[in-house]
């Protein structure tokens, strides 16, 4: 971003150093008059009357050789005027570069300023556009929640009708449900007393499977269960016992131990050697053997 | 879904609670209390590694057979070398097996391995061990499988490494020949401790086993002395006028009960071992014999005549009371107490013949345990369920083996002579 004034110092300074050069430059040319032939003119004749002339016999080869040296002198001024001069017209030239050089900075700047203007310019216009499109959607918008809001009390209005419409039919039909409803009753009453008469009757011979067949399993193991000698009748041990639906013993577990291991082994394997024990075959019934908690105590032994 | 749930939930419990005494949440319960009393039946593979193995389970299968509590299920098939699988046991009936397996290593060194599975249980691994023994050791190492076997199975400690004490009587014409006698618990292996031509009577092993202590005959009049078994060292215990007889040990091996007459009358006298000190325990005029320390050495036993025929007394030696102990039969000897104190075993007799007896100690009920006419000295082994006692076959005395619940009947090899007066040793170690 340009900033304006620093810009404006700045192209002022140029412009003097610009202005200082160039008035340089044109005061130049009256410094190059050789100094030697002014100084020497004055020189000759302040000294000629004031002194006593010493005549002294002059020389050719000394005169040619001052004339000489006089002449390489001259040359050698001359040359370095020329040098001087060369090297002020290349300042001047470098001078003028550089000059040229910061106009053409000075115009990017400008032109960089001019494009950051319109630049801008455009945001502006685009957020006026932006702004102006945003107050006309939140017009539109209003307008719709208006239009819904209008729509909606329709509904309303519409549903308060239907509602009541609704009431008049409903309690007429509610009378005749009533009515209805109460032959139902009558007729499911009659059903369900012959399916929980049913039920009972199912119960009662699950029952007496499950208590006939209890009998049997115990047996089946009694039967197999050699007592050890001399065993303690106050223990017990107790057993988890899993059926398969033939009544093959699948898995015996040891869930309570007597503190006599010999005494649960005993029990244990009378388990496993009455497999399989006798279960009923009708499904419902045996889903009650397939888990089976024993508990073994030796009260007793079969003569 | 909730709903549901709590649907079938109620339907579950009102199923449930039909089937009256099912607990909610867990399985059917059932209840067994009565069993049968029978043997356990055992199988027992033929052993690998030729006559000597084979002679290892001549030897296992004989003590199992013994102890009256196991029935050895025969194999039916033809003798194999191989082990036979284990549902082919289980289907024999048999509820474990045993196999085992003895190789020769060299040098008379043998190795032998052996393993006791559950058949019913499906092949459950219940005991097995390796072991390295002497060739002269075979027949030591059977006996001891057959402890572990029978302790594994039955929970008790087994008899089969103990051993037995009696006299042998040998007839030569006119002459005669006793030895004292020590022998493995199934008759094998005798050894002579003592030989006399002099009677020898009433052996009776020390508590640890080391000593038996006998009356001796051979100074022409009774005397008691013990006999170290290992080296056999004597010594004297009593040698006074008359009878010195009938000793008996004392639970904690430190003094003696023996019968001596130096009185007149034969009575009961304690002796202490170390420095000879006795004291006289019963008094009167009638006959005590036979004296026998109960386990917990509070009592002895004693046969006495003071209620006109023999019968079993009890004297208590903290009080020095003396009560009755046998109201059946019309005579009662040689009584001992099994070592839980629940049972006495004794010498009883109903109408003429003998018998040895089983009496409840609670009950006092006597129960004949034997039936032949002549049985008599009869000795509990160290677990209180075998009875060894003396008997008559083909006119020669032997010596037979009883279960105190009269399960076993069996008879020790007959030997050259008679065989009497058996005592059966304690545990070893």
């Amino acid at each position: 971003m340009i900033q304006e004034k620093s810009y404006q110092i700045a192209l002022m300074m140029a412009v003097i150093m610009h202005v200082f050069v160039l008035i340089l430059l044109s005061a130049k040319p009256a410094n190059q008059t050789p100094v030697l032939m002014l100084s020497t003119k004055d020189k000759v004749k302040s000294i000629a009357p004031q002194e006593p002339i010493n005549a002294v016999s002059v020389n050719h080869t000394e005169v040619e050789a001052v004339i000489e040296r006089l002449k390489t002198q001259r040359l050698e001024q001359k040359q370095e005027e020329d040098r001087r001069q060369q090297a002020l017209i290349k300042q001047a030239q470098i001078a003028r570069n550089e000059r040229i050089k910061e106009q053409q900075q000075l115009k990017k700047l400008k032109e960089e300023a001019a494009a950051a203007a319109i630049a801008r310019k455009k945001e502006m216009l685009a957020e006026q556009k932006r702004l102006q499109e945003l107050a006309k959607q939140k017009a539109s918008e209003q307008k719709r929640l208006a239009e819904l809001q209008k729509k909606q009390q329709e509904l309303e209005k519409k549903q308060q009708a239907q509602a009541a419409q609704l009431k008049q039919q409903q309690e007429a039909a509610k009378k005749a449900q009533a009515l209805a409803l109460a032959e139902q009753r009558r007729k499911a009453q009659e059903v369900a007393e012959r399916a929980a008469a049913r039920q009972a009757e199912e119960s009662a011979r699950v029952a007496g499977e499950v208590d006939k067949y209890k009998a049997l399993i115990i047996h089946a193991i009694s039967r197999q269960w050699i007592l050890p000698d001399q065993v303690n009748h106050q223990l017990s041990s107790q057993f988890r016992i899993r059926l398969a639906p033939n009544g093959t013993v699948l898995d015996v577990q040891l869930i309570r131990s007597s503190g006599d291991p010999i005494l649960d082994r005993s029990a244990q394997s009378a388990i496993y050697k009455a497999s399989p024990l006798p279960v009923p075959e009708d499904p419902k019934a045996f889903n009650v053997f397939r888990d089976i908690s024993l508990t073994v105590r030796p009260e007793s032994a079969r003569g | 879904m909730l709903g549901g749930n709590a649907v079938v939930k109620q339907v579950i419990f009102f199923i449930l609670l039909v089937f009256k005494g099912i607990p909610f949440g867990y399985a059917l319960e059932l209840e067994l209390t009565q069993g049968i009393n029978a043997a356990l039946p055992i199988g027992i593979n033929s052993f690998v590694g030729g006559e000597e193995a084979n002679r290892v389970a001549q030897v296992i299968k004989h003590d199992l057979h013994l102890s009256g509590q196991f029935n050895i299920i025969p194999v039916s098939y033809a003798s194999t070398d191989r082990a036979l699988p284990i549902n082919l046991w289980r289907q024999a009936g048999a509820d474990s097996v045993l196999s085992g397996e003895i190789f020769p290593l060299g040098h008379q060194q043998y190795q032998a391995h052996f393993e006791l599975v559950d058949a019913a249980a499906h092949g459950k691994l219940l005991w097995s061990k390796r072991y390295q023994i002497r060739e002269e050791e075979l027949r030591a190492l059977a006996h001891h499988v057959s402890d572990e076997v029978y302790h594994t199975l039955t929970g008790e400690r087994g008899v089969f490494s103990t051993r037995i004490a009696y006299i042998l009587v040998q007839r030569n014409g006119e002459k005669r020949r006793y030895s004292l006698e020590v022998a493995d618990m199934d008759g094998f292996h005798p050894q002579s401790l003592l030989i006399s031509s002099e009677p020898i009577m009433s052996p009776s092993w020390s508590p640890d086993g080391t000593k038996i202590a006998y009356v001796s005959f051979e100074k022409k009049r009774s005397q008691i002395y013990t006999v170290d078994v290992a080296t056999g060292q004597r010594r004297l215990i009593t040698d006074f006028p008359g009878i010195n007889g009938a000793p008996a040990w004392s639970p904690d091996g430190q003094s003696m009960v023996v019968v001596l007459s130096k009185t007149g009358v034969p009575k009961l006298y304690q002796i202490r071992l170390n420095n000879g000190a006795m004291t006289q325990l019963t008094f009167g005029k009638a006959i005590d014999t036979e004296p026998r320390f109960s386990p917990d050495g509070q009592h002895i036993l004693f046969t006495s005549g003071r209620g006109g025929a023999p019968q079993i007394y009890q004297l208590a030696l903290a009080s020095g009371q003396i009560s009755r102990v046998t109201y059946e039969g019309n005579y009662n000897a040689k009584a001992s107490y099994t070592p839980n104190q629940k049972q006495r075993v004794m010498l009883h007799r109903e109408d003429k013949h003998f018998h040895i007896g089983v009496q409840d100690v609670q009950s006092g009920r006597i129960t004949a345990l034997t039936s032949s006419p002549l049985d008599e000295s009869p000795s509990i082994s160290p677990n209180g369920r075998l009875v060894l006692y003396a008997t008559q076959q083909q006119g020669r005395g032997v010596l037979g083996i009883v279960g105190i619940d009269g399960g076993v009947r069996m008879r020790l090899p007959s030997r050259e002579g008679d065989v009497q007066e058996p005592a059966w040793s304690p545990y070893f170690g």
